[in-house]
């Protein structure tokens, strides 16, 4: 990336306060009304009742690159962008922007149910900015691009989100924004769509500084090259290593609890062990897991043991099944299963080990344990995938 | 390239904003003109009657007054050479006028309330909104008082050139009210509810239905009432008759417009604070 790309967002120590309870928070807004009206100064420090929303955010951005911004609910990241989109004066510091800006905090904002499609892109295309003229070159590709043309002349009312999302998407894509803020709005639209914005935004994107709030780390590491972790308010990680940003992001949540999601009294768990201390993997070194049950009712064969990796998504990414053929064993028998995991691939993070016994023949289970154990893979480098493949590889030169 | 600096310490002074707000009026127009629209065709595609019903409240009240003192349950005092029904009808479709400005800029920026959190766009355009609006609908509502007129034979006399600057000042003035009220009318509603149910009591401090009492602490009252001269001028406009208070009622305007002028700037500077209170 060319460093002499211009600065199209400057945020300089930027804080907003906000009041935890309505009443004195329309006495303020009251009085501050009031005061500006006088030319009093406003106390910019913090009231009786009021909080830090956002305090003390910098950051710079140029064309061609993108911002993103996790963190948990009430975080501070929406009213951060309502602060970069100019709907609230900052408490303190400043922003500089400097181009046209695209919002799309909340697509088909305005949109009024009981006029059409298109009568509504007329309308949300004129508050986004747009003048006449550019709409009617643009209505044509819009109509296109949210793919509903046959319900354009259909009053919005009867529209699925889902379709409000298109046109919303549609109408606030064909901005040409100099920024872009995008707060979470993808999620509605079915995956056509979403990759849809997604290529549209790709687009946009080397021409455009992007501020992308979400909650989905995949969306985040696919398209930003920097990143702001916020905490009540506050940055906790701002930087360009996307993985470390989002382990951070991950660690803020944890799930240790253990969950019996499924049991019919026919195996016990009776423990498990592992050669890892404090359960700690290391890339490439094996490891051996041990499960021991007890047989608590008659069955005929043994069973399955089935091991399922999760990342910090909850989203599996490996498994291991553990079988044998065995047949007649008493009841109240102990069996134990033992496996290892040979050169494992983990990349630095957190996972989560699920377990689960099933029945070989069938697949029905016995016995389902989410969340049985979890694992710290070290690592030097924090990367967003999973797996970091063993390769070996040869460059040359010519 | 356009630079926009959002900052804590905005030093600006009056006519810098002035300025600004004039740039955005002007650039606005098209979403003006957008938002009057969709009002429009959305608040009457939904019924049968359609346009009617902006005519609804001046018929409504004219025919009560009409009927009180047809049955004689009150004797209204009416200047002579007026039949009452054309007195009435011009009387309550002014009033009506005055009314509806008064309570558009709370109205068209309440109306609003879903975008402004969301969107940023030049806010006064949801002020030009509720004007156009207002126009729009004086127009309709012109049009009983233009049936009575025919129908009753009254001539016109040169005075009728006045009227569209008398109609003018009128809503110019109930405007500017209407928008110095806004900013903390947004915060608290019961400026709102105030308005709402103020209007109708001063209705009867207003020779409305009835004309300024011969005597007495209500002709006080109604001399008090800058209204009082607007509205009766207003009709004299129509009926024929020659103004009284001309000069009157250009100074007023002048003030009125010094006070839109302040209520934009106000409007202006508090519209950030009173987005972040009222809509999440």
């Amino acid at each position: 990336m060319k460093k002499d790309k211009e600065v199209l967002v400057s945020v300089q120590n930027v804080s907003k306060k906000f009041s935890k309870s309505l009443k004195s928070s329309l006495k303020y807004g009251a009085s501050d009304i009031i005061r500006s009206t006088l030319g009093l100064s406003i106390n910019k420090e913090l009231r009786p009742q009021e909080f830090w929303a956002v305090r003390d955010v910098s950051f710079e951005l140029r064309r061609g690159e993108c911002i993103g911004l996790i963190g948990h609910n009430g975080a501070g990241k929406s009213t951060l962008l309502k602060v970069l989109n100019g709907l609230y004066t900052p408490d303190k510091g400043q922003i500089v922007m400097r181009g046209k800006i695209g919002a799309l905090i909340e697509l088909g904002a305005g949109f009024n149910p009981i006029l059409t499609g298109r009568e509504n892109i007329y309308n949300n295309a004129s508050i986004l900015g747009f003048t006449k003229k550019e709409v009617e070159d643009k209505i044509q590709s819009i109509i296109d691009f949210s793919e509903i043309r046959d319900f354009i002349d259909t009053p919005v009312q009867n529209y699925s989100s889902g379709m409000k999302v298109r046109l919303g998407f549609a109408v606030a894509a064909h901005l040409e924004p100099d920024v872009l803020i995008i707060d979470e709005v993808l999620a509605v639209g079915d995956l056509g769509f979403v990759l849809k914005c997604f290529s549209k935004i790709d687009e946009l994107l080397p021409h455009t500084a992007v501020i992308f709030v979400s909650h989905s780390m995949p969306m985040v590491s696919r398209i930003c090259n920097e990143i702001v972790l916020m905490d009540h308010g506050k940055v906790e990680y701002q930087g360009r290593e996307i993985g470390k940003g989002i382990q951070l992001y991950y660690n803020k949540f944890s799930n240790n609890s253990q969950n019996k999601v499924y049991d019919n009294q026919t195996f016990e768990l009776m423990g498990v062990q592992t050669d890892l201390v404090n359960n700690e993997i290391r890339r490439h070194e094996d490891f051996t897991l041990t499960f021991e049950f007890k047989i608590n009712k008659p069955v005929d064969e043994l069973p399955v043991l089935y091991l399922e990796f999760k990342d910090k998504e909850q989203k599996p990414i490996a498994g291991i099944s553990v079988r044998e053929h065995k047949e007649g064993f008493s009841q109240g028998t102990t069996v134990m299963y033992r496996t290892t995991v040979k050169n494992p691939l983990f990349t630095l993070g957190k996972y989560i080990l699920d377990v689960g016994l099933y029945e070989p023949a069938t697949e029905s289970p016995y016995l389902r344990i989410n969340n049985m154990l979890e694992f710290i893979v070290g690592g030097e480098k924090e990367q967003w995938i999973p797996f970091e493949l063993d390769s070996e590889n040869i460059i040359t030169l010519h | 390239m356009k630079t926009v600096v959002y900052t804590s310490d905005k030093k600006t002074h009056f006519f810098q904003e002035l300025k600004s707000i004039s740039r955005d009026i002007k650039s606005s127009n098209f979403l003006a003109y957008q938002m009057t629209k969709r009002d429009l065709q959305s608040q009457h595609r939904q019924s049968l009657l359609g346009f009617f019903w902006i005519l609804a409240p001046v018929i409504i009240n004219s025919m009560i007054w009409l009927f009180l003192n047809g049955s004689g349950v009150v004797n209204v005092n009416i200047p002579g050479g007026i039949p009452y029904p054309v007195f009435v009808i011009l009387g309550t479709t002014i009033w009506n006028i005055f009314a509806e400005a008064v309570q558009s800029p709370i109205n068209s920026v309440n109306a609003g309330r879903a975008i402004i959190s969301k969107i940023n766009f030049p806010k006064e355009a949801l002020l030009m909104k509720g004007l156009y609006t207002t126009f729009f609908n004086l127009a309709i509502k012109m049009v009983p008082a233009v049936a009575i007129l025919i129908a009753y034979q009254v001539a016109p006399s040169w005075s009728l050139l006045l009227f569209p600057f008398y109609i003018i000042a009128l809503t110019i003035f109930a405007f500017a009210i209407g928008l110095i009220l806004t900013p903390l009318g947004l915060i608290y509603t019961d400026i709102s509810k105030l308005l709402i149910t103020g209007i109708p009591l001063l209705m009867y401090l207003t020779p409305v239905v009835y004309a300024v009492p011969r005597s007495g602490v209500f002709k006080f009252l109604f001399n008090l009432n800058p209204l009082t001269y607007i509205i009766n001028d207003t009709r004299n406009t129509l009926i024929g008759a020659a103004p009284q208070s001309l000069i009157f009622t250009v100074v007023l305007t002048a003030v009125s417009l010094i006070v839109l002028l302040i209520g934009l700037v106000i409007f202006r500077k508090s519209m950030p604070i009173v987005i972040e209170k009222i809509a999440g």
